[in-house]
């Protein structure tokens, strides 16, 4: 029996170092994201593959820590699915209003107190505000949108232009004064664009709302359109949009690329567009960005993605530490995120990302966004109200004036209680 | 900390221009409510729409006052519910403080002017609406609102406006004369209903509508008189406006008062067009520099009016005046009343007057270079060309206007074999040329030529045509051409715009008089054919079956017709035809060639004839009380060698017969198309089952994000491209792809003298697997295009996130709509 007491002890050392090796690799955390761009198929850098390359520092830095970067899923009910089945992935990357629309139905975690009073104090008070609900930031900003005045310079110089309008009589005055009409009225260039879809239209005429002084929803989420505001928006915006006015309603885009429209209402990608087909040595000398007087004030309109965080993640603290590292570690003077945003077009979150390098050329023009962004007091719910639809309805003549507002305050009221029904029965299948 | 800085001033620059957006406005602005009888009549929520608005936007548009041009009502006394639905609407206007001036037009006298009976009009807007109001200067008759004036101090300046009555009196211009004159610092506005006509000349002699021609006195004054006695004696008199003229309802003219000063004359007046008027009215907006914004909007309709006679801006910088006399060589005397106007180099009218007692004239006109006209019956008219002090005239800008569509008397085609006279009506564009039979009668259709073709060549070329029968009817199977049945009673032009005429014959069927037919005959602007639509009408109790069609009759040399499927006859011998196509031909030893289209392949079409004359037969029962429509299209076409003849109809032909743009049916539509650089292939495939036989196969790189067609669009296909205002794309999208597209971009370049971008959109579509029709609104320059012109239409397929796209999808047919 004593011969028997070294073999039992080597083995019991063997068992113990073994199973001490393989608790040290369960420990590995494994971090599944939705990143939310597609990985270009050209071998140019886009945002998948910027923040593919932060990803890879974080494991560095973090040898514990794995990230499976799963690209982009903006599919809504495929997400509910995943969740319901026990399948999402901890980390995924959509629109804020569907962000939103998870948290109501407790899908996700918010983020953590501490966390938050920290994004609070770094980052832009809108994108902060944006992605919070009740209170509660919901998740991580990412893309980062709104509306602007867009001028060119040589168009305004060549008509003899020096202000640019700063009301919105101002504003229709220029934009007659610069079209350019033939005697029958027909327009050959317009004084204004936008970017070409009934969305655009939306987002235009909810930034006109807000500076009206509507809104669209009150604090309690209940629908609050007054109808002397929405009248006013409606009709400003129709008579804008009608065929020949001095605002496109279609088209003249590329004639905006090209520096020859005045104006137009747009969005931080439009840049773009001047990459590809502006004539000049330099697009950022002749374009700029301004506030654009929608109503009785300033007007602008935002819509942002962000980060949400699966709320049954095994690895919640571990999950909130990467995306901490994404939103606020600042790397050669930019978060990873805002490198990602610069890539991708966007504004940035945090304001100190706009000095770096990546955000370099154009940042003039994002510094006007940036003033913009202090006129965008909607939320992401506002999107549901297609104001824009209705005005388009009108100026094509499918719909007359008259019905047009009953109309509008009708569709906002079925919207919402579709929501509401969507909400409920998407808890259901809980 | 620098970094933190350059944010910080961003947001404060953001902030300081936000307090800058304050509504400092640099005018004040008055509204101009036109005629508004028709709504107080028949539509008083779009008068209410008006007045709302107007007390909505005062603050907006810093409305100062609000000018009504007469005609307030209707019916005179007659209609009490219409007063009543002028005063809730006018009370808005009231009850919101804003001044409120109306001056009183025909329809506001209680009899409408057949005398100045005004009882009910001053019993609803009396001059106690005025009495007490700060701004009222007084009235004429102290009891009595038809003649008022008011003062206003606007940012320092005064303003008098002057409301003066229908067809003013002599003693009413005599009390006007003492008002302008007594406030010579106060810029004069006057208002009264009628004084100008819509071709721009103030009311006269001759005009309709003019106030004489109504019952209210032999002194009542016309505008022209209101010119000469009282607006142009007064330095202070800045702008007239008015209303009453119906017609176009809009003009303006500037005329140069006694003193140097420029009179700026405006008429609207929208009654006459939907809704009585559609709610427009007239904004204008006075700058500090003088000038005034004129622009006209429907809170109704939520629109402006976009076009040079509604938008506006009248100022005096650019203006020039041409002044001189008109002498009569013979007595060496000042000739008055003759018209003498400038014309610019396009033939435009630029500004008209009649010349004084003197023979003096004063023309108002922008700056440039134009021909001086002076007419006047019973004198030869005489002709110069003139330049302002500040142009500079080149004669070789002179230039020619295409006539664009023509349709009228007076014309004839050339050539020997031309019939039609002076009296008929000729149809013409810059392609074909076609007289239609008013009093000329055909030996051959004697007692049938009337509304039918007896002249048709291509423009500039001599006629080739003996006649057209067109229609015929028969209530048998005919086998002659001398089907002489339809007798036209009528025949007259119905429309002619610069974009097309009309020409319309109607009568009976000689055989059958329970039968009528009704002809039209369109010409489009550019289009070498006649679109030829003939509604035979059954008005009997019985079901009637017929054979329609039409002979032609051409008599150029050597006649051959074509026949679908046979080519060329040249043999005179009549037989029966079956074409493989529903259409014949003709032409002759001239440079043109003829065809008769029938875009509805109708049923039983066969032709019968030969080279001599061909005609097309049809058999067709009509219901009781039913109609049959028989659609066909003219063409002329030049040609260039006699063998090319048939050819030469080919693409005109066979655009008329089918009415896509790429059919997608041939390799050679394939062979022309592009794909803009981003490596996408197209093949023909029966992959999947479109319309036709064949679908476009489109196989995209994977490595762009755009999938791009680039098609060539010229000729004929431009003519399809223009009749439109949508462009469908027909596609098939295969669910078991991985990506599709999901945004469509629809661009275009003009090819003609290089590159030149022309516009883009991108669709609306919300395309889903499978079939898909993916419209484009195409923009008004895209519809706008060249019809000689060079085109190249680029079609682009984009994933929703732009990823390239790998795998393919089809296109089955394209057309616009």
């Amino acid at each position: 029996m004593k011969g028997l007491r070294w073999p039992i002890c080597v083995l019991v050392v063997v068992l113990v170092t073994g199973l001490c090796a393989w608790n040290a690799a369960a420990q590995e955390v494994v971090i599944r994201m939705y990143g939310g761009y597609p990985f270009r198929t050209d071998g140019k850098m886009g945002p998948a593959e910027v923040l593919d390359m932060y990803l890879r520092e974080y494991e560095r830095l973090n040898p514990h820590v794995k990230v499976e970067n799963l690209g982009r899923n903006l599919n809504v009910d495929q997400l509910i699915n995943l969740y319901i089945t026990g399948m999402m992935p901890d980390i995924i990357e959509i629109d804020v209003k569907f962000l939103a629309d998870f948290y109501r139905l407790g899908m996700l975690a918010p983020v953590p107190e501490e966390l938050a009073e920290k994004l609070r104090a770094e980052l832009f008070p809108t994108s902060v505000n944006f992605i919070t609900l009740a209170g509660r930031m919901i998740g991580i900003p990412g893309e980062n949108m709104v509306t602007g005045l867009w001028y060119s310079r040589e168009a305004l110089d060549a008509a003899g232009v020096a202000d640019l309008p700063r009301t919105v009589q101002e504003l229709e005055e220029l934009g007659r004064r610069l079209t350019k009409w033939t005697p029958d009225g027909t327009v050959e260039l317009p004084a204004m664009i936008h970017s070409q879809g009934e969305w655009a239209i939306n987002h235009m005429a909810l930034a006109m709302l807000s500076a009206e002084g509507g809104r669209v929803y009150d604090e309690m989420g209940q629908l609050d359109l007054q109808e002397d505001i929405l009248h006013r928006v409606l009709e400003r915006l129709v008579s804008w949009l009608r065929p020949n006015s001095w605002f496109a309603a279609d088209g003249f885009k590329r004639e905006f690329d090209l520096g020859m429209v005045p104006f137009g209402i747009g969005y931080p990608w439009w840049i773009q567009g001047f990459d590809l087909y502006y004539p000049g040595e330099d697009y950022t000398k002749n374009f700029g960005v301004t506030l654009f007087p929608a109503g009785a004030d300033y007007g602008a309109f935002m819509y942002a993605h962000g980060y949400g965080v699966n709320n049954r993640s095994e690895h919640l603290d571990e999950v909130w530490k990467l995306l901490e590292w994404l939103a606020l570690a600042e790397i050669d003077g930019i978060t990873p995120i805002g490198h990602m945003m610069a890539t991708q077009g966007s504004l940035p979150n945090r304001p100190q990302d706009i000095l770096a390098d990546p955000y370099l050329r154009g940042r003039d023009i994002y510094l006007g966004f940036i003033e913009n962004l202090n006129y965008a007091r909607n939320t992401p719910d506002w999107e549901r109200v297609n104001l824009g639809g209705a005005a388009l309805r009108v100026a094509n003549g499918e719909m007359h004036p008259v019905e047009a507002l009953e109309k509008a305050i009708n569709d906002a009221i079925e919207a919402t209680r579709a929501h509401a029904e969507w909400l409920a029965a998407q808890q259901e299948r809980q | 900390m620098a970094r933190r800085s350059i944010v910080l001033c961003a947001v404060l620059l953001g902030l300081l221009l936000a307090a800058q957006a304050a509504s400092a406005q640099n005018y004040f602005s008055v509204v101009v409510l036109p005629d508004t009888q028709v709504y107080s009549k028949s539509y008083p929520q779009i008068f209410k729409i008006q007045t709302d608005w107007i007390v909505r936007n005062a603050a907006y548009h810093n409305i100062k006052f609000v000018l009504h041009a007469g005609d307030v009502v209707d019916s005179g006394a007659t209609n009490p519910a219409e007063w009543e639905n002028a005063k809730a609407a006018l009370d808005l206007i009231d009850q919101a403080g804003i001044p409120l001036l109306i001056a009183m037009g025909n329809h506001d006298y209680d009899d409408l002017a057949q005398t100045r009976s005004s009882e009910t009009f001053n019993r609803y807007f009396g001059i106690e609406r005025y009495q007490g109001k700060p701004w009222f200067g007084g009235a004429f008759e102290p009891d009595r609102a038809e003649n008022v004036y008011a003062l206003f101090d606007v940012n320092g300046r005064k303003y008098l406006v002057l409301v003066l009555e229908f067809g003013p009196r002599d003693a009413v211009i005599e009390w006007a004369d003492g008002v302008l004159a007594a406030h010579p610092d106060a810029t004069a506005i006057i208002l009264t209903h009628s004084y100008l006509h819509d071709d721009g000349m103030r009311t006269h002699e001759a005009s309709e509508w003019n106030p004489k021609r109504y019952g209210l006195g032999g002194d009542a004054n016309d505008g022209e008189d209101l010119w000469h006695k009282l607006i142009k004696k007064h330095p202070n008199v800045r702008l007239v406006l008015s209303g009453h003229t119906l017609g176009t309802g809009v003009a303006r003219r500037v005329d140069v008062g006694e003193h140097g000063n420029l009179v700026f004359q405006v008429l609207a007046n929208y009654q006459m067009q939907a809704n009585g008027g559609d709610g427009y009215l007239r904004l204008l907006k006075f700058y500090e520099n003088g000038n005034i914004d004129v622009l006209t909007y429907s809170p109704y309709t939520w629109a402006y009016k976009t076009d040079a006679e509604n938008q506006f801006v009248i100022g005096d910088a650019g203006l020039a005046v041409v002044s001189g006399r008109v002498m009569n060589t013979v007595s060496q005397q000042g000739v008055p009343g003759a018209r003498v106007t400038l014309e610019d180099v396009q033939g435009n009218v630029k500004a008209a007057v009649f010349s004084d007692e003197a023979g003096r004239y004063d023309l108002v006109a922008p700056e440039g270079c134009y021909i001086l006209r002076t007419e006047l019956s019973g004198y030869e008219g005489s002709a110069a060309l003139v330049a302002t002090p500040n142009a500079v005239c080149r004669p070789e800008t002179l230039a020619l206007r295409p006539i664009g569509v023509w349709a009228g008397t007076g014309r004839t085609l050339t050539g020997d074999l031309a019939e039609g006279t002076a009296a008929d009506i000729v149809l013409m564009n810059e392609r074909l040329a076609m007289a239609i039979a008013v009093t000329f009668d055909d030996p051959q259709l004697t007692g049938v030529t009337k509304g039918k073709p007896v002249d048709l060549a291509v423009t500039g070329q001599a006629d080739a045509f003996d006649w057209i029968l067109m229609p015929y009817l028969s209530l048998t199977q005919p086998t002659d051409w001398a089907v002489r049945t339809v007798r036209n009673t009528d025949v007259a032009v119905v429309e002619v715009t610069g974009e097309q005429a009309v020409v319309e014959a109607s009568g009976v069927f000689t055989e059958l008089d329970t039968v009528t037919v009704r002809t039209t005959y369109t010409l489009a602007k550019d289009r070498p054919w006649v679109h030829v639509r003939s509604v035979i009408t059954n008005t009997g109790p019985e079901d009637v079956t017929l054979w329609v069609g039409d002979v032609m009759d051409n008599d150029d040399g050597t006649q051959v017709a074509i026949i679908p499927g046979y080519g060329t006859v040249t043999s005179g011998a009549a037989q029966v035809w079956t074409p493989e196509q529903t259409w014949i031909g003709q032409y002759g030893t001239s440079a043109q060639a003829f065809a008769l289209v029938y875009p509805d392949r109708p049923e039983g079409f066969d032709a019968f004839g030969g080279a001599l004359w061909i005609m097309s037969r049809i058999p067709v029962t009509i219901p009781a009380g039913g109609q049959y429509e028989l659609n066909r299209y003219i063409v002329a076409v030049p040609t260039e060698g006699y063998a090319a003849k048939a050819d030469a109809l080919k693409e005109v032909v066979a655009h008329l017969i089918t009415p896509y743009i790429w059919a997608f049916e041939e390799q050679a539509e394939v062979d022309v198309i592009g794909n803009d650089n981003t490596g996408a292939t197209f093949a023909l495939s029966q992959a999947v089952a479109g319309e036709g036989t064949y679908v476009l196969q489109v196989t995209p790189s994977g490595q762009a994000a755009e999938t791009k067609i680039a098609a060539p669009l010229s000729g004929l296909a431009i003519s399809k491209w223009t009749s439109g205002e949508t462009l469908v794309i027909r596609a098939y999208l295969p669910p078991e792809n991985e990506m599709n597209p999901a945004r469509f971009f629809l661009g275009m370049a003009d090819l003609t003298t290089g590159w030149e971008w022309v516009d883009g959109v991108f669709s609306t579509t919300e395309a889903q697997p499978g079939w898909n029709e993916i419209r484009f609104a195409l923009t008004p320059k895209m519809r706008a295009l060249n019809p000689d012109g060079k085109y190249m239409v680029y079609m682009a397929f984009i994933e929703a996130a732009r990823t390239p796209l790998v795998q393919p999808f089809y296109i089955d047919h394209i057309w616009v709509e």
